[in-house]
């Protein structure tokens, strides 16, 4: 590494994408809300693939959102993306370890309609952890 | 820990905005350092005493609980 890549890891903003993408991101996640709740109109592709690939664009949309650089970052919004990340690391393990019983509890709460088969629990994981990093990071903008 | 800086912005006749732009950050992380929400780096520290021509001891002050 040279000295200014160094410097960029030392001051935390490394693999940040530009402030604009964040826009950019929210067409992945509008698309992917749109065909989700759209999939019964739409004969490109089966319901199952339309499910999966809507959920993968909500995923890369947020993650877009979430590695993108804010408007004016300073070295208090880079220590908050980093709180934030961490609190959202915590509760992604503690979803990680209970979502035996999740799925469980879930699955005979839902049965009938059986709405949550619109995810692995995998990928459902990642949504939640993203949800998480954002609500932390928007609370943590707030108050500290 | 407790800090002089809107003392020193008063007698500069500074706002929150002019002493953001003079050190290259934002006007939040000026409030929440002034209300004591946030520690700021060395760096910055050094930056906003440089702004005031005083040193960071006049700056920032440690208390009781640090």
């Amino acid at each position: 590494m040279n000295d200014k890549q160094l410097d960029k890891v030392r001051k935390g903003d490394f693999l940040l994408l530009p402030h604009y993408m964040k826009w950019v991101a929210v067409f992945p996640v509008l698309c992917g809300i749109v065909l989700f709740f759209f999939k019964e109109y739409q004969h490109f592709l089966n319901e199952e693939v339309a499910t999966g690939m809507a959920g993968h664009l909500i995923l890369l949309g947020f993650l877009f959102i979430i590695i993108s650089r804010d408007k004016f970052p300073d070295e208090r919004l880079l220590n908050l993306r980093h709180k934030a990340m961490a609190y959202a690391f915590m509760y992604g393990m503690i979803l990680v370890i209970v979502t035996p019983f999740l799925n469980f509890l879930l699955s005979s709460l839902f049965r009938s309609g059986s709405q949550l088969d619109f995810m692995d629990y995998g990928m459902l994981s990642i949504f939640l952890f993203q949800i998480m990093y954002l609500i932390n990071y928007w609370r943590f903008k707030q108050e500290l | 820990m407790k800090n002089t800086i809107h003392v020193q912005r008063a007698i500069h006749k500074m706002t929150q905005a002019d002493l953001s732009e003079a050190i290259g950050v934002s006007r939040q992380t000026i409030n929440s350092i002034e209300k004591n929400r946030y520690v700021p780096s060395t760096v910055l520290a050094l930056k906003i005493a440089r702004t005031f021509k005083v040193s960071v001891e006049e700056l920032f002050e440690l208390e009781e609980q640090d």
